[in-house]
């Protein structure tokens, strides 16, 4: 019968003792009704009763939970429904949290979570060449068609070794002459990634071969857009860059290996290629056991091998293996798991502001749970109320949260001009609802937790005694505690958001050296073999800027980069005449410019005279510079005149008679010097991609539609891709930065409405709970202006150790935001002193009112009160 | 309506019993079938008196000599009427077996 009793105590507390008696006199009748039978029976009886406390112990306490949960959070709705104003300011803040870490867990998984569309993913590894010294440090290129030749005939660690490059082609038929991003990829490369055509054949080794039928692949989307998705477009044709392409097969959606290409054509890798042209992609499948350490052994042993054998192109380069995965995560990806920490920052503070928030609420709270507490509840049990308060709230703020990272996630698409690879893609999938509802959870327990740790804690006698009026110094201390570290939070943000700004603003102020508005660009591609032939180009760029001249109120120009310096052991200075050329002073491209195009481009002329009709193929070999590359390749000295030759290295590169200086383009781009620029007549060495630019008077539209037409009648199949203003091009080249200032000037900006909301709450709590005692020494004749005084020293109090806490994590997290800064002082005085001064503003304009009002304290009606 | 609530209505149909009585009343009534262990005999006690179909008889009506320990309980008029009805849908069902045995006994002579 004892042992009857000890099982009882498993049973509620409230049902074991309203029937304790009962249940054992029935217990011990059900046993003396067996005491006839036998021990065995007795036994059997008493298993019975056993096995009878425990299920019904389980139902029971099961049944009690549900319903005491029930209550709860019947209570929570109701309590939340009470105070609107509070109710509101916690679901938006926490809303407006959850959707920032939403947005920017979207783009980390983007970056890292998504799983890859290869088979066997950790086997594909990329191999490129680097250089220590002969490109920027942590850059890479790829490898030249020759190297890759060498290393994929030198090499045992890999399967498979396959070469892809990308490019761009102008597929004019079936659509209107359209520049497509497209790949040359060697024939195996499909099959090592392990991916087949959903329609039709693989490329082939044939296929590559000299004289095999021109055949292409297409991507999913080029075969909606140029066939309407037909199934039958297997052995159709296409234009590709003037020339009739068989389409051979349709690669599957969502598919644009390497980045973005459309359309994929066969290559075949040229053993004489340029050794210095390192723009080959290499993908290698590792042998099944073979580890990457061996496979980066063995192409780092061939790449020593490749410098003896070819130091003139190999000097000082090296080559390198790395995981497909891990080189596509590079520096934006973690550039946005920085910003995770930002924004989980920002979600910290939320909590800490609305538990603060709810401790003020807890004076209430506290004799209600002191009351229940005395009543006979368990700590846990009273910690559920406030938990489910805050987990209702977390509810509303999440699903909030998910709408507004639906909406971020589609601004930062439209926002993202540039093409963007195809393996990142910025949606909410699964992983990213997971992690929106388990973010919101563990919001809303912690500040349930903080509330209701706080408001279950300790002496709940006293607070019934002082009939509930404010927490006590204890709450006071943490109060304050949670405000300074959420100050110093947003401290960081500020600096951080003052910080990218600055480097935006840099970038923007950059006006360049000529007149943005009214400037339209153009790109012309000019791509395809009829292009190879100088001869060519030059006839129809005369064609077309016959045609152009007469567009009426514009001025256009058309002109190609010239690339002077190659990465790699080329030499990259320019020869002048009688003189050894100083360093840093030559220009890394010239521009190839047809007559007038610094007066559409508004550049001024400073000496000599502009290209013109005179500077034939046939005629004295001409150039004109910048200002900057005068002043550094001559020192100041007279100009016109002088000769250079722009690519000394190439025995067919004739000198120059620099006939000309014009202003510079651009100023102090980038934190960096002005920079050299050289012009060469078009005629007299004509190159592609060409850019169009048209000069209209402002804000008259420019003759888009006459200059389609115009190069529409010299090649119907050019595109005229990529029309757009200046600005915008300009807008385009700083996109990164703004977009990121812009993220961080929203996490900033929420952050301070948050600590307005903080201090404002926690002071007038404060004023709150000392209204008494601010009456009394009122009626003592203190005088107002100094009470108000006291609740500004006390909030200024905590922002101060709040902001110089954060001035020192700013410190330690600025130089994270690293290449973002474009070159700017990670500790930049102005942002950090800035955020500073913002939010010590910010917090006594927050404290004014609970201020005004403790000034205002009216002893005859607080004392009549009490 | 579950069995053993059933079981106890039923035994307390006649007259108010204590927690023993019904265990014994409906052993009685099953024949020895359903024997109702202490604990689950009071958790449905409660559940049946949260659901008002039965109540504690109050002090002053408890039978003479009980011990003023023991709890009595009695059917609410709501209890009664949840009996009946379950009453009519047993007999009704007892019914509707009988006749179709019946049907399929004379088909098959």
């Amino acid at each position: 019968m004892r042992l009857y009793r000890a099982l009882l105590r498993l049973l509620p507390r409230g049902f074991r003792l309203t029937r304790e008696a009962d249940l054992v006199a029935l217990a011990r009748e059900s046993l003396d009704a067996a005491r006839g039978a036998g021990a065995l029976a007795r036994l059997r009886v008493g298993a019975a009763l056993a096995r009878d406390v425990v299920r019904q112990a389980v139902r029971l306490r099961a049944g009690r939970f549900a319903r005491g949960l029930a209550q709860d959070l019947r209570v929570a709705f109701r309590r939340l429904r009470r105070s609107p104003l509070r109710s509101t300011v916690t679901v938006l803040s926490l809303g407006i949290g959850l959707a920032l870490n939403t947005t920017v867990f979207s783009l980390v998984n983007a970056f890292y979570l998504r799983p890859s569309e290869f088979p066997d993913p950790a086997r594909l590894v990329t191999i490129f060449e680097a250089s220590a010294t002969q490109l920027c440090a942590g850059c890479s290129v790829g490898t030249s068609a020759p190297g890759y030749l060498d290393w994929r005939d030198g090499t045992r660690a890999f399967e498979r070794l396959e070469a892809s490059e990308e490019t761009a082609v102008v597929v004019s038929a079936p659509l209107t002459p359209e520049r497509v991003s497209a790949a040359r990829v060697t024939p195996g490369l499909f099959a090592a990634l392990g991916i087949a055509p959903r329609l039709g054949r693989d490329f082939a080794e044939a296929d590559a071969s000299p004289g095999a039928t021109a055949v292409a692949l297409i991507g999913d989307r080029l075969w909606r857009r140029g066939f309407g998705g037909d199934p039958g477009v297997v052995g159709r044709d296409l234009r590709v860059n003037g020339g009739p392409v068989r389409i051979v097969g349709v690669l599957p959606p969502d598919f644009a290996f390497p980045s973005v290409a459309e359309i994929w054509l066969p290559y075949r890798p040229d053993p004489a290629g340029d050794r210095s042209d390192r723009s080959v992609g290499v993908i290698g499948r590792l042998r099944r056991g073979v580890s990457i350490e061996a496979a980066r052994a063995e192409v780092r042993a061939l790449a020593a091998a490749q410098v003896r054998e070819h130091p003139e192109t190999q000097a000082e380069w090296t080559a390198d293996v790395v995981r497909l995965a891990d080189a596509r995560t590079g520096e934006e990806g973690r550039v946005f798991l920085i910003m995770l920490g930002a924004v989980a920052l920002v979600l910290l503070v939320t909590c800490a502001n609305i538990a603060a928030l709810a401790l003020g609420v807890s004076a209430e709270r506290a004799r209600e749970l002191a009351l229940r507490s005395a009543l006979g509840g368990g700590r846990l049990r009273l910690m559920r109320l406030p938990v489910l308060e805050a987990l209702v709230a977390g509810v509303a703020g999440g699903a909030l949260g998910l709408l507004g990272a639906a909406w971020g996630i589609s601004l930062a698409r439209i926002r993202i001009s540039e093409p963007v690879p195809y393996y990142i893609r910025f949606t909410i999938d699964w992983r990213v609802v997971v992690f929106c509802v388990v973010a919101a959870v563990a919001a809303a327990v912690l500040v349930g937790l903080l509330t209701g740790w706080h408001a279950t804690r300790g002496d709940l006698v006293g607070v019934l005694k002082t009939g509930g009026r404010g927490g006590g110094r204890g709450s006071g201390r943490i109060r304050a505690g949670l405000l300074a570290a959420e100050l110093a939070v947003v401290v960081v943000l500020l600096a951080c958001a003052g910080l990218l700004a600055r480097s935006v603003v840099r970038l923007a102020d950059d006006a360049g050296g000529y007149d943005r508005r009214g400037l339209t660009l153009a790109t012309l591609p000019l791509a395809g073999d009829r292009y190879e032939d100088p001869a060519w180009v030059r006839d129809r760029v005369a064609e077309l800027r016959d045609r152009l001249r007469t567009l009426p109120g514009t001025t256009t120009a058309l002109s190609a980069t010239v690339f002077l310096a190659g990465f790699g052991a080329t030499d990259q200075l320019v020869r002048i005449e009688g003189a050894p050329t100083p360093p840093q002073a030559s220009p890394r491209f010239a521009f190839a410019v047809t007559p007038g195009f610094f007066e559409a481009q508004g550049l001024r002329l400073l000496a000599g005279r502009a290209f013109d009709d005179r500077d034939t193929p046939s005629a004295e070999p001409v150039a004109i510079v910048n200002a900057w590359m005068a002043e550094h390749l001559w020192g100041g000295a007279p100009v016109v005149g002088r000769r250079v030759r722009l690519r000394p290295a190439d025995p067919d590169d004739p000198w120059r008679r620099v006939v000309g200086v014009v202003s510079d383009l651009d100023g102090d781009r980038r934190g960096r010097g002005g920079r050299s620029y050289a012009y060469v007549p078009f005629d007299q060495g004509p190159a592609r991609p060409l850019q169009l630019l048209a000069r209209t008077v402002p804000d008259q539209a420019p003759p888009v539609a006459a200059i389609r037409e115009a190069l529409a009648a010299v090649d119907p199949d050019e595109p005229l891709s990529d029309v757009r203003s200046a600005d915008e091009d300009r807008a385009r080249s700083v996109w990164f930065a703004g977009y990121f200032a812009m993220f961080y000037a929203a996490f900033a900006g929420f952050g301070l409405a948050l600590a307005v909301v903080g201090v404002f709450g926690v002071a007038a709590q404060v004023v709150g709970e000392r209204m008494r005692e601010f009456g009394i020494r009122i009626a003592l004749g203190a005088d107002p202006a100094r009470l108000s005084r006291v609740v500004l020293r006390s909030s200024g109090g905590v922002a101060l150790a709040g902001i110089l806490a954060g001035l020192a994590g700013a410190r330690l997290a600025a130089p994270l935001l690293g290449s973002l800064l474009f070159g700017a002082d990670p500790v930049d005085p102005i942002a950090l002193g800035g955020a500073g001064v913002v939010l010590f503003v910010t917090v006594l304009v927050a404290s004014a009112w609970p201020a005004r009002r403790a000034a205002r304290a009216d002893p005859a009606v607080i004392l009549r009160a009490d | 309506m579950k069995p053993h609530d059933f079981q106890i209505l039923l035994a307390l149909a006649e007259e108010p019993r204590h927690g023993s009585g019904i265990v014994r009343a409906v052993l009685d009534q099953t024949a020895g079938a359903l024997r109702l262990w202490p604990v689950k005999l009071y958790a449905a006690l409660e559940s049946l008196a949260e659901e008002g179909l039965i109540e504690a008889l109050p002090d002053r009506e408890r039978p003479p000599g009980a011990s003023a320990r023991r709890h009595y309980y009695r059917p609410t008029r709501a209890g009664r009427q949840a009996l009946a009805a379950e009453a009519d849908r047993l007999a009704h069902l007892a019914d509707t077996a009988r006749t179709r045995l019946a049907r399929r006994q004379r088909s098959r002579s």
